[in-house]
């Protein structure tokens, strides 16, 4: 608990539809320390992005109805919007999860990363006829600079050439590439917290690996915090320090990647690493997980999980689930608990280390 | 574009040709001071026009000479038809841009706040009064600008060109009709790239709300705006017939509808030929501007 940069306590974020009112974080708290990176996993529709963008404020169309969100001192839920400006521009920067999307298809990659650039520098002052490029309005000398520093920014992420594709734009990008663009944008306000939105789903193999190891180093060089969004098992496992386990908006489980990972607890953990490709025996069909995230209108009475949970019991699904502390670090949602040692699991010991994460760390 | 400009001319051409009513005959009665010309006169003055000769003879004497850069001659006035546009052209330019001007600067701040705040009393109010823009008709807001603003208020002057005062009523009668398709345009286009990953990234890097609407949603909102701004300047050439008549603007609309009531075919031909030009060309002008706004569109059509 040294050295907290990031604290989420009871998060709610919900939004209205047609339909009712969407529970799409439901009392979620997590913290995440400096140079620390913490792993959120879940399927899809477990809360995870929104719980994300909350944190930057950007939930909307949601709303936070409940909780805080304190980082370095600042209760975000009731900061002003040039205090949010602020922190986005100088302290917390993210990375969103589709690199085609997130940039603008209009400005050039070296224009976004500058503007990234003088954002941070121009502390809070934004004019908008400098920023639209209006001629006489444009501060020239300072764009030259943040062009620079664009370069060099784009040199640490191995883009190749920067110079030259300064001026480039992100449709002339590879997808690879794109998501270097983003992190080099993330990157340039030298932030002390970066959230990552599922920043390699959208990428191939070798990217993601590249881009996964850019995000430890990140962690090691400069003490950066990452909150690293997932739904893969396999990047958490590798890149992670500690994990929160996300269900229906809720925290299912939450500790260090080798204790939960390894030895979990509570049952969706142990579903997942089950259904994981890496735990299955070759020749051995992959399990999946049957039905899926309920739908959260209304929010959850109990244990979300309890329509698909094997070891359900009437108490799972009247009431109010307790966290209970396994440890100091290792907390759990589940009434059951401790469950018996599953039989399904009997392989997951020998399955998760050959190439799972925790080995890939200490080379 | 050629294959355009000359379907143009030939449609123009024919259309005057099946109209009814026999120009030499109106024409020649007007110059008598309305008594009924001989029938000898009408003949003969249809010989010396060449208006006897069948329909593609006629067609390919004026169409050669368009392109030698002659539009021929008033039946009228001696004057050449290019004289007489060239006289008229620049006023109805000036009413055609400064209403652009006018619409633009009514639509599009009007169509940002409706989609930045969607459901709010300047949506509301700002899609409502698009919705009395398109119903007006042109013609109709005229009269009415000039009873309020001229004969009651006498802040501008009823008719007439001259300075900037003479510009005002023409240009926003014209100019809110265009503003309202474009206020609806500019709030549809805003409000689905708002909704872009994008424009969260923009606000991700603590950019201010501001910028973030003016630099990063406009831009891309614009691609579809461009376009209809393009079409809309046929709209400008519709109506500048209606309000210069309304306005008494001495521009092309007048002309061409003096020229339809008085049966002055070569005048008429040539007005219509220079306002299907000038569409042909905006279009032109549109296609070449989307690549400026748009990186992603490639005029030699390399996929994105």
């Amino acid at each position: 608990m040294t050295d907290q940069l990031l604290r989420v306590e009871e998060l709610h974020t919900r939004f209205d539809t047609d339909r009712g009112t969407v529970h799409a974080v439901d009392g979620a708290s997590f913290t995440v320390d400096r140079g620390e990176i913490v792993g959120v996993l879940g399927e899809s529709g477990s809360g995870k992005s929104v719980t994300a963008r909350s944190i930057c404020r950007l939930e909307e169309p949601g709303k936070i109805a409940n909780g805080t969100i304190t980082f370095d001192g600042t209760d975000l839920t009731t900061a002003s919007k040039s205090t949010l400006r602020q922190i986005r521009g100088n302290e917390i920067s993210m990375v969103f999860q589709d690199p085609t999307e997130t940039l603008n298809p209009v400005f050039s990659v070296g224009e976004q990363i500058a503007e990234s650039v003088r954002i941070h520098e121009a502390n809070g002052r934004q004019r908008l006829l400098d920023f639209l490029g209006v001629p006489l309005f444009r501060e020239r000398s300072a764009w030259t600079d943040a062009r620079d520093r664009a370069v060099e920014l784009m040199d640490q992420m191995d883009i190749p050439n920067p110079e030259s594709r300064l001026s480039a734009f992100p449709h002339e990008f590879s997808g690879g590439l794109r998501q270097r663009a983003v992190l080099a944008i993330a990157l340039a306000s030298d932030p002390t917290l970066l959230i990552a939105d599922e920043p390699t789903t959208a990428l191939d193999t070798t990217t993601q690996a590249d881009i996964l190891q850019r995000l430890r180093s990140l962690r090691d060089e400069r003490d950066v915090g990452i909150l690293l969004i997932s739904h893969d098992l396999g990047v958490v496992a590798q890149t992670c320090d500690r994990v929160v386990v996300l269900y229906g908006g809720q925290v299912m489980e939450s500790g260090p990647v080798n204790e939960v990972l390894t030895a979990p607890e509570h049952p969706y953990t142990r579903m997942l690493l089950e259904c994981s490709v890496r735990n299955s025996n070759p020749g051995e069909r992959v399990r999946s997980v049957s039905g899926t995230p309920p739908d959260p209108i209304g929010g959850y009475e109990a244990c979300p999980f309890a329509d698909r949970c094997r070891h359900a019991t009437t108490a799972c699904r009247e009431g109010y689930i307790p966290t209970t502390e396994l440890d100091s670090e290792h907390r759990l949602a589940c009434v059951e608990a401790p469950l018996p040692a599953d039989d399904a699991l009997a392989h997951r010991q020998d399955a998760l280390t050959p190439d799972g994460g925790e080995q890939d760390d200490s080379t | 574009m050629v294959i355009v400009l000359f379907g143009v001319s030939l449609l123009t051409y024919a259309m005057i040709f099946v109209t009814p009513g026999d120009p030499a005959r109106t024409i020649l009665t007007q110059q008598m001071g309305g008594q009924t010309p001989s029938q000898e006169a009408v003949e003969q003055f249809r010989v010396s026009e060449g208006l006897d000769d069948p329909f593609t003879v006629q067609y390919v004497r004026w169409m050669g000479d368009v392109l030698q850069g002659d539009l021929g001659q008033s039946y009228y006035s001696d004057q050449p038809v290019t004289d007489a546009i060239a006289q008229r052209l620049p006023n109805t330019i000036i009413l055609a841009v400064a209403s652009m001007l006018v619409a633009i600067a009514i639509s599009v701040p009007a169509g940002i706040a409706s989609a930045v705040n969607p459901g709010s009393r300047i949506d509301y109010t700002a899609q409502f009064g698009a919705l009395v823009g398109v119903s007006m008709p042109n013609f109709w807001l005229g009269y009415l600008l000039i009873i309020v603003c001229s004969l009651w208020l006498d802040v501008f002057p009823v008719a007439g060109v001259g300075g900037l005062e003479h510009l005002v009523l023409p240009a926003v009668t014209l100019g809110s009709g265009m503003a309202a398709v474009i206020a609806r345009l500019v709030r549809t286009a805003m409000l689905d790239v708002l909704d872009a990953a994008y424009i969260r990234t923009a606000h991700s890097k603590g950019l201010r709300e501001r910028i973030v609407i003016y630099k990063h949603a406009l831009r891309n909102a614009l691609v579809p705006v461009v376009t209809i701004v393009g079409l809309q300047l046929s709209y400008v050439l519709n109506g500048a017939v209606v309000v210069e008549v309304v306005f008494q603007r001495p521009g092309l609309g007048t002309l061409l509808v003096d020229a339809i009531f008085a049966r002055d075919y070569p005048i008429v031909q040539g007005v219509t030929l220079l306002i299907g030009v000038i569409f042909v060309l905006t279009n032109l002008a549109v296609d070449l501007t989307y690549s400026r706004l748009d990186p992603r569109i490639d005029l030699g059509g390399e996929p994105t």
